[in-house]
């Protein structure tokens, strides 16, 4: 037991008190080309060549698609009883297996298509101490990739876990995190573009265009970033490749017409659709060729790429509608999008570290960042823009309303003065037919000699009730009834007092009635005063009964008293029955006179109300019960 | 102890009419008769009688401005217009500028007597139409004013029983019958009639406060 614990313990307790073994740099390898199909390493008798990692196919085996095997050597001396690690630089191929002394400790499955997913994760094996041994160990890679992606083995780093893992860790931020972080930016940029497109429907700017592309072509970008997949649907194969190759570069003409609708220029539609040309190329050559195309293809599309976005950012320089600040943006991204492609193009030739990521990927997003920045900046002008028309909008509204208010103000003006001009004509008209008429009428008795004192007082006094009444003519409210009845009964009391005649007095609330016109007003004020005036003078009753109320949609006006009655058919002029029957067609409404001798007379009227009215004509909220 | 009376009246056939009429009647006593507003103030303020009565259309100030100062002097006293129609401009006018009530002239029943007692018990005659006026202009006041003009609102705003009033002499009933409608003393009639007259008169200068306010002038 103790023997046990003393042989698990010992060496742990002697790596403790240890320095860490350093981080080993492998970079002198032996290659040799392999068959794909064979996972075993080639025999030793092979030729295998010396190199030095790291190793880009595209420079050391140009156009080579295949598998190469790597053999690396390291001494270990007396190490540390603790868990090692190997670390690749960089994922540069489509599959990669790792083997340590004949033992397999890693590799990949394969690796998405480069095209789309452009990062570059590091890879990281442990390794359990046991595979290891004191002095050499072997270290076998391999590798299957293409040389037209720069495929290749970067430097091979061992040492301690805890040590190599950090640095990994390092590496995958830079390589990793950077390309998806844009990708989201990309992404939601595009979302928020469209939205913004879709929510700004009305609005006629070229901006709005440009928001639409921008969106589209950002989302594009953004999107295998967020769903973290690659369009690596199905075995590889023609149909792969197209719709591989046109998605890669969907994003392209979107981008450029977003530049170019930003300058406020609008190429032609059909240029328009000129731009999505090579897409079409992309989707169907590989398919009608065959796979041969696929270099050919991605080169051309690099220079259709940089065509359109260079060509499109160099018109929108050109621009006199771009203001200077969204042209330094545009400068800037392009200046930027130049350094990415130098950086790669050097990265393929030799010229960078190989063990550095490509950084194509961050082309697309850059783009998009500046066009947004471009974009972001031409919305808060058109928003400035549109806060100022809206200011200027107001201004005009403000004045158009005052000049309407105006002609308002003078068409009541006219109408007033028109309205005034009517009642001077009606007031006129009453003194002469009426006022002048009796007025001569009393002078002549007077003159006469014959009449008694108190026969002209009594007429002079009628003549004083009828003034008074034209008088209240003028101020009665529109359309309302009972101001009509009771000032009529209101100018008649000192006659019904005089009389002895008992008025029952029964008025309801009348709606108001809008279509009753002054003229009309004053034809019922006529005719109250003289259905009242012929019940007092000829009929010799002890009650008049006056009533109104709102009875099938029309008002009734009723007057009955208890008198001798009249005989209808035979038409009494002293009645002034005629005189009625005018007013009330003159009001529009229905007279019903109905007398029997010695039964008494009604006088009925009925005004039909027109659709519409209400009922409860008085300002007021309280009616006395009876 | 008799009602003492003032008049200032230009026309002298109306004036020695009124005079004659106020002599007949054993509860009036006429102090004087004036024909200008300036000869009328100078009396009152010499000698203030119980009742004045005033035409409107005065030859030196208007009949308006001496029921304004007259009543602004002497607050008991009480105001009665003189006036041929009894249309509701004029009338509302002089109720404004505080007259209590007003008389028609060449009236054929009421001896003068009759009025001027109704006038003290507060009784003044008033039209349909001008009562359908004062509903819509009292109300008009308290919804016109909020806040801390509340206050000074309700002073000129109508009660529901002084609304019920007007209502029923807006439709044209009569003193006793508004009395019976509603089923009040017409006595009681008589002394919300004059608080509504107080209301009116106050309700302008109240009126006038606002306007005054509104204009920067206080």
């Amino acid at each position: 037991m103790l023997l046990l614990l003393a042989t698990v313990c010992c060496p742990v307790l002697a790596a403790l008190g240890q320095p860490l073994p350093p981080i080993l740099k492998l970079e002198q390898a032996l290659a040799t080309e392999g068959e794909p199909a064979m996972l075993r390493p080639p025999a030793p008798s092979e030729a295998w060549r010396e190199m030095r990692l790291p190793d880009n196919w595209g420079v050391s085996r140009p156009g080579y698609q295949g598998v190469v095997w790597y053999r690396l050597r390291f001494t270990l001396n007396n190490a540390p009883p603790r868990i090692y690690a190997f670390m690749l630089g960089r994922h540069a191929a489509t599959r990669y297996q790792v083997r340590i002394n004949g033992q397999t400790v890693g590799g990949t499955v394969g690796y998405p298509d480069p095209r789309t997913r452009l990062v570059h994760p590091s890879l990281f094996y442990t390794v359990p101490y046991s595979l290891l041994r004191p002095g050499d160990n072997e270290v076998l890679v391999r590798v299957e990739g293409d040389a037209r992606f720069n495929h290749g083995l970067t430097r091979v780093y061992f040492g301690p876990s805890e040590t190599l893992f950090p640095m990994q860790r390092e590496r995958q931020r830079h390589q990793v995190q950077v390309f998806v972080i844009a990708g989201f930016l990309a992404f939601f940029a595009g979302l928020f573009a469209l939205w913004a497109w879709r929510a700004s429907r009305n609005a006629p700017d070229p901006e709005r265009a440009a928001t639409g592309w921008f969106g589209l072509s950002a989302l594009i970008i953004g999107l295998p970033a967020v769903l973290n997949v690659t369009v690596g649907f199905g075995e590889p194969g023609v149909v792969r490749e197209a719709v591989l190759t046109l998605y890669t570069h969907a994003y392209a003409p979107p981008l450029a017409i977003a530049l170019l609708r930003l300058s406020h220029l609008r190429p032609r539609r059909q240029v328009e659709w000129l731009f999505f040309l090579p897409l079409l190329a992309c989707a169907v050559l590989p398919i009608a060729v065959g796979e041969g195309t696929q270099p050919g293809l991605t080169g051309a599309m690099f220079v259709v790429d940089s065509l359109l976005i260079f060509g499109a950012a160099a018109t929108a320089l050109a621009s006199p509608a771009l203001e200077r600040g969204m042209k330094a943006g545009l400068v800037l991204g392009v200046l930027a999008v130049v350094g990415l492609g130098v950086h790669d193009l050097g990265l393929g030739r030799g010229w960078v570290d190989f063990d550095q990521p490509h950084l194509r990927g961050l082309v697309a997003p850059v783009l998009t960042l500046a066009a947004g920045m471009m974009l972001a900046r031409a919305f808060r002008r058109s928003l400035a823009r549109a806060a100022a028309r809206r200011e200027e909008l107001e201004v005009m509204v403000a004045a158009r309303t005052r000049e309407i208010e105006a002609a308002q103000t003078e068409l009541n003006q006219v109408a007033r003065r028109e309205a005034a001009l009517e009642e001077r004509a009606r007031i006129m008209s009453d003194m002469h037919d009426g006022l002048g008429g009796s007025l001569v009428s009393v002078l002549s008795l007077a003159q006469s000699g014959r009449a008694e004192p108190r026969e002209i007082e009594i007429r002079l006094h009628e003549l004083l009730t009828e003034l008074r009444l034209t008088v209240d003519s003028i101020s009665l409210p529109e359309g309302d009834l009972v101001s009509v009845l009771a000032s009529v009964r209101y100018r008649l009391r000192e006659a019904l007092e005089l009389s002895g005649v008992e008025l029952r007095w029964r008025l309801e609330e009348l709606p108001l009635i809008a279509d009753l016109t002054p003229r009309k007003l004053r034809d019922m004020q006529l005719f109250c005063m003289e259905a009242l005036t012929n019940a007092l003078r000829h009929a010799r009753a002890r009650t008049i009964t006056v009533s109104a109320q709102v009875r099938e949609a029309a008002v009734e006006i009723e007057f009955i008293d208890d008198g001798i009655g009249i005989a209808t058919d035979t038409v009494a002029h002293g009645w002034g029955l005629p005189s009625l029957a005018r007013r009330a067609a003159a009001i529009g409404a229905v007279l019903d006179i109905d007398s029997q001798s010695g039964r008494g007379t009604s006088v009925r009227l009925r005004l039909p109300l027109p659709a519409g009215t209400t009922c409860g004509g008085v300002p007021t909220a309280a009616t006395p019960g009876s | 102890m008799a009602i003492r009376v003032c008049l200032i009246e230009d026309d002298s056939g109306t004036r020695e009419r009124v005079m004659a009429s106020i002599a007949a009647d054993g509860e009036l006593l006429g102090v004087s008769a004036h024909a200008t507003g300036a000869a009328g103030l100078a009396a009152i303020a010499e000698d203030p009688p119980d009742v004045l009565l005033v035409d409107l259309g005065l030859p030196d100030i208007s009949g308006l401005e001496v029921i304004r100062r007259a009543a602004a002097l002497y607050p008991d006293l009480a105001i009665m217009v003189l006036t041929a129609f009894g249309d509701e401009a004029n009338v509302l006018a002089a109720l404004e500028a505080g007259a209590q009530g007003y008389l028609l002239k060449g009236n054929l029943t009421h001896e003068i007597g009759v009025d001027i007692r109704d006038l003290k018990s507060g009784g003044a005659p008033l039209s349909p139409l001008i009562a359908r006026h004062l509903l819509g202009r009292l109300q008009a006041n308290w919804a016109g004013h909020s806040g801390t003009a509340a206050a000074q609102a309700e002073a000129v705003t109508l009660t529901p029983r002084e609304r019920e009033i007007l209502n029923a002499i807006s439709r044209g009933y009569n003193y006793a019958e508004t009395a019976t409608l509603l089923g009040i003393a017409p006595g009681t009639v008589h002394t919300h009639l004059k608080r509504i007259y107080r209301k009116l008169s106050v309700g302008s200068k109240t009126e006038a406060v606002f306007e005054a306010g509104r204009m920067g002038l206080l």
